[in-house]
């Protein structure tokens, strides 16, 4: 069922961004300076619940380097009024400002800005702001959010943000009569994106003009002018949004409305001058949207053959104040359903709000917790009634393509992957080492080694959300929680576009004077924006309404556009983070770039082709059906030796110095990878101290367009699981306080901690997507947390039965807590 | 100081770092900041033959030292030195933005070590955070590098 689609392009050795980027010639938005630019410094709350009785800038008014400031009631008084929130999922409107107004509700939340002259002043001018504080009590647990003694919002009747269930079939009663039922309390603690570079912005107010010139470090350019524009009551043509070179951003620097652009813009406004905000790491720590936080308490029955027969879980998930994009842990219960067929499922959420700040999306997006949960469900049950974990789940998928059409999500043979795993990792040579190991463990004297194996299995399900199967769609009947549309158009109605259309303009459009139909409002999550152009010297050039950070689009749709359009590689350069240059687009996250971005240059550059052929044949009578372009060269593959014009000639015939093609593609439904993955580790049991020795991911992400980028991206997403099953988190004490607020605190992982991960692949390309890719950016996050803490579990369960860590990161001191309370277990026997 | 074998001599204030007196009076940009505390190593130059995280260092400390930074890598302006194409053939950046800091580790190591084990260049790189790549590609483009710098072979693994 593999197929490997041929590249006419051959895959590039190194990327095109890549020498700006290794010489110092990259430019990060923190690199730029505009003359006479103004530093913005932002004053931070020091306590998560208080009451604003004043503030005080007597202090610095007289500093030579002060220029202005402004607070909350300053931004109302100029028609600023709260910060944007995504309507979808249905949840309680949250009122937070840019700058606070009257209430703070998380330590470090925005309560006054300021401008200054010099950047070595910045720092100790905010210092100097005063400002009087009344604490409040404060919420720092759910436990103490659900009981509603203090309520985050006034205008809340309690602290429940949101809540949603996903139920067919009859979940209690088949567990009531299943012979084997596991139930367990898993959960992700809150962690960071931490992508290296901290946000930054730059903003220049065009007076004459009366509109902005931005360049910030955002995911999505258009998103960003969207915001600006709403919250500022500007329209969007006023708002020029620029993304320069940008330093990873992994969700916190996605959709999210932060006070700081918005404070540049109105500071560049009043005062005429070009101002540069950028945070410190700290303010990183404090602001950056967190992700996970989520617990969840699942139980899972099998019958005598380990088929699954039901799947029941309740999530909590702690949202802090509540962010400007809510929708992670609701994808979080799609996500939990796995690739599996499950006849009864009960499923509920719940997101409380406490004195946090707002979650966000992190790599992953509530997936990885999703697959968390059910995968570490799956380990457990195979434990429990003694089956080995890839053979339990092989008895719960199918080789089988789904039935119906509907959903393209069964792209993928589950089994071919597990088969796979099996060989490339040498499973059985896996299993005897765990054992050889595990074994010098329980001896004494002096071959006893303090080192326990363990190994871990996960499985990340494919298509669109929640990686669900026609069967699934079947055997849910009608639920009543889910709208037989699926999630796909849920997810779509969520974000209130509710267009169905897709716009293209197969006008003839010379000279960039393409006449789009297309608009912000035709686009959402499963669309994007392309535009191709060719001109007379046979160069292409692809604007693309993604916004790369990392994962080399510039590389891959030039790729895309050189193999669709026969034009040399180095013909194509490749255009994006700009509002002007391209007029719409979405942006890049969510895994969803290659598939979306990638089909929209596809389907503008086979229009552009069939233009372009129509237009030839016109001018030379040659037919349109025989017309190709190889290496540049416009050719009659009927009459090879046959003479044509060149294209530079056939655009002069038709008066124009180029030609150009928009497309808005829209994907039937979203397009995801599978994978498989495989973690073995040793875990010291003297030291807690874990060491990753194999992780073995196989992969079917479709048409791999680029094999070393998909590579990277799945090295990369693996990594930023093991830094999140095993060190992340981002601890706050009983008065709201982050505890971790450097990268000393708050450790991602280094060289030294993270495993070579090897990579195999399965290629079914995609149908919905034009390139035949599925999203793969996300995907080693979201299966790396289960394989890793189910790995760390088996490895505990070798030193003392019974001993778990179920809240992800399984730290040492967890680890020892684990060890310690399943021996105190055993000893009073009531293990 | 010298700073890519050019000399440069400006006032600063005693507080001021190395890496914004590079970043903000010399213009090198390539080196970037990613952290304020040490942690990051995005900042990392070589200053006397020797690695420096240039956030944790006084610009006035600097005063009369060599510092090479991203920019003075290639001696060649128009060609790559040899652990940046051993890089970019071998995909070790993603979005570049740790990936001076990381040259600069590596071509300390390479220096005093041409010949590392893998281990040796994952604690090479120790001090350098990078959220992007999971370090594999990392780790094989120093191998890379090793082997073009010691063999002058070609920089590609098979």
């Amino acid at each position: 069922m593999s197929v490997i689609l041929e590249l006419s392009a051959s895959e590039p050795q190194g990327r095109v961004e890549d020498p700006r980027l290794l010489t110092g010639r990259g430019r990060y938005v923190d690199d730029l300076k505009l003359e006479g630019q103004a530093y913005m410094g932002i004053v931070r709350s020091p306590f998560a619940h208080a009451t604003i009785k004043g503030i005080d800038f007597s202090k610095i008014r007289s500093s030579p380097d002060f220029i202005a400031a402004l607070t909350g009631e300053d931004l109302i008084k100029m028609g600023v009024t709260t910060i944007s929130q995504n309507q979808w999922p249905p949840q309680k409107p949250a009122k937070r400002y840019h700058l606070a107004v009257g209430r703070v509700r998380f330590t470090g939340e925005p309560v006054a800005a300021i401008l200054v002259r010099r950047k070595n002043s910045l720092e100790d001018l905010v210092e100097q702001v005063e400002v009087d504080y009344d604490p409040l009590p404060v919420v720092t647990t759910i436990e103490e959010s659900k009981k509603g003694n203090t309520l985050i919002y006034e205008d809340w009747s309690d602290n429940l943000s949101q809540s949603s269930d996903v139920k067919w079939g009859s979940a209690e009663k088949a567990i009531a009569s299943a012979p084997h039922v596991i139930r367990a309390k898993e959960g992700i603690a809150r962690q960071e994106s931490a992508p290296i570079e901290p946000r930054s912005t730059l903003v220049r107010y065009k007076r004459d003009e009366d509109a902005y010139e931005v360049y910030a470090t955002v995911q999505s350019v258009h998103g960003l002018r969207e915001q600006l524009a709403s919250e500022l009551q500007t329209p969007e043509e006023k708002f020029h949004v620029k993304v320069m070179d940008m330093g990873g951003g992994f969700g916190s620097k996605g959709s999210q409305s932060y006070p700081e652009p918005l404070l540049a813009c109105l500071f560049s406004r009043l005062t005429g001058l070009p101002v540069k905000w950028t945070a410190t790491r700290t303010e990183e720590f404090l602001e950056a949207a967190s992700g996970r936080d989520e617990y969840c308490d699942i139980t899972l029955a099998c019958d005598r053959d380990g088929k699954i027969v039901a799947l029941k879980a309740n999530v909590e998930c702690d949202v802090g104040v509540t962010g400007t994009q809510n929708h992670m842990s609701q994808l979080s219960l799609w996500t939990m359903l796995g690739p599996y067929k499950i006849p009864n499922v009960d499923l509920r959420l719940a997101v409380y709000a406490t004195n946090k700040m707002p979650l966000g999306p992190v790599r992953g997006a509530g997936a990885p917790e999703g697959c968390y949960f059910i995968e570490r469900a799956m380990s457990i049950m195979a434990e429990k009634i003694g089956l080995d974990p890839l053979e339990l789940r092989r008895r719960n998928l199918s080789s089988e393509k789904p039935r119906g059409t509907s959903r393209p999500t069964g792209e993928q043979d589950y089994i071919l992957l597990i088969d796979d795993l099996v060989k490339h990792s040498r499973y059985e040579e896996l299993l005897k080492w765990k054992r050889d190991v595990n074994s010098r463990f329980k001896q004494q004297g002096p071959s006893h080694s303090n080192l326990v194996a363990g190994l871990g299995v996960s499985i990340r399900g494919g298509g669109g959300f929640g990686g669900g199967t026609s069967e699934r769609e079947e055997s849910r009947g009608d639920s009543h929680q889910w709208s037989s549309q699926g999630e796909s158009e849920q997810w779509q109605q969520g974000e209130g576009r509710e267009s169905q259309r897709q716009t293209e303009s197969d006008e003839w459009s010379p000279s960039g004077e393409a006449g789009t139909e297309g608009s912000s409002a035709d686009l959402d999550f499963m669309s994007e924006y392309a535009r191709v152009k060719l001109d007379r010297h046979g160069k292409v050039t692809v604007y693309t309404g993604s916004s790369p950070h990392g994962q080399g689009e510039e590389t891959t749709f030039a790729q895309l556009a050189s193999e669709e359009l026969g034009v040399l590689l180095d013909k194509v350069s490749v255009v994006w983070g700009d509002s002007v240059l391209v007029p719409f687009g979405i942006g890049t996250f969510g895994s969803r770039s290659a598939a979306t971005g990638g089909s929209a240059v596809v389907d503008a550059s086979r229009k552009l082709k069939a233009q372009l052929f129509a237009r030839v044949s016109e001018v030379t009578g040659t037919e349109a059906k025989a017309l190709a372009i190889r290496d540049g060269r416009l050719v009659n593959t009927s009459q090879p030796s046959a003479q044509l014009p060149t294209l530079a000639e056939i655009l002069e015939k038709l008066g124009v110095p180029d030609i150009s093609v928009e497309s808005v593609f829209r994907l039937s439904s979203m397009s995801y990878s599978s994978g498989v993955h495989l973690c073995a580790l040793t875990l010291d049991a003297e030291l807690g101290k874990v060491k990753i020795v194999r992780y073995v991911v196989v992969e079917d992400c479709g048409r791999v367009i680029n094999k070393a980028i998909v590579e990277g991206q799945l090295h990369g997403g693996v990594v930023h699981a093991v830094g999140g099953a095993l060190f992340e988190k981002l601890a706050y004490d009983d008065q709201g306080n982050l505890l971790t607020g450097t990268m000393m605190d708050y450790s991602i992982p280094t060289a030294m901690d993270s495993p070579n991960v090897e990579v195999y692949h399965e290629v079914t390309p995609s149908t919905v997507t034009l390139n035949g890719a599925k999203g793969v950016g996300e995907s080693g996050t979201n299966a790396g947390y289960a394989a890793v803490m189910n790995a760390l579990n088996d490895a505990l369960s070798n030193v003392r039965p019974g001993a778990q860590v179920n809240i992800a990161p399984a730290t040492p001191d967890s680890i020892f807590a684990a060890l310690a309370i399943s021996h105190h277990e055993s000893q009073t026997g009531s293990d | 100081m010298r700073v890519n074998h050019k000399e440069y001599s400006g006032e600063v204030e005693p507080r001021t770092l190395l890496v914004n007196f590079l970043r903000d009076n010399l213009n090198l940009t390539g080196t970037h900041i990613g952290c304020d505390t040490g942690h990051c190593g995005a900042c990392t130059v070589i200053m006397n033959d020797k690695t420096v995280k240039s956030c944790m260092v006084l610009a006035v400390q600097a005063r009369d030292a060599e510092i090479l930074t991203v920019e003075g890598l290639a001696e060649d302006q128009k060609k790559l030195h040899p652990i940046q194409e051993a890089f970019m053939q071998n995909h070790g950046l993603q979005c570049g933005f740790c990936t001076p800091g990381i040259l600069m580790s590596s071509f300390f190591l390479l220096q005093r070590n041409p010949r590392p084990t893998e281990e040796e260049i994952r604690r090479g790189v120790d001090g350098n955070l990078c959220r992007c790549t999971g370090y594999v590609n990392v780790v094989k483009s120093v191998r890379a590098a090793a082997r073009i710098l010691s063999e002058g072979k070609k920089g590609t693994e098979p």
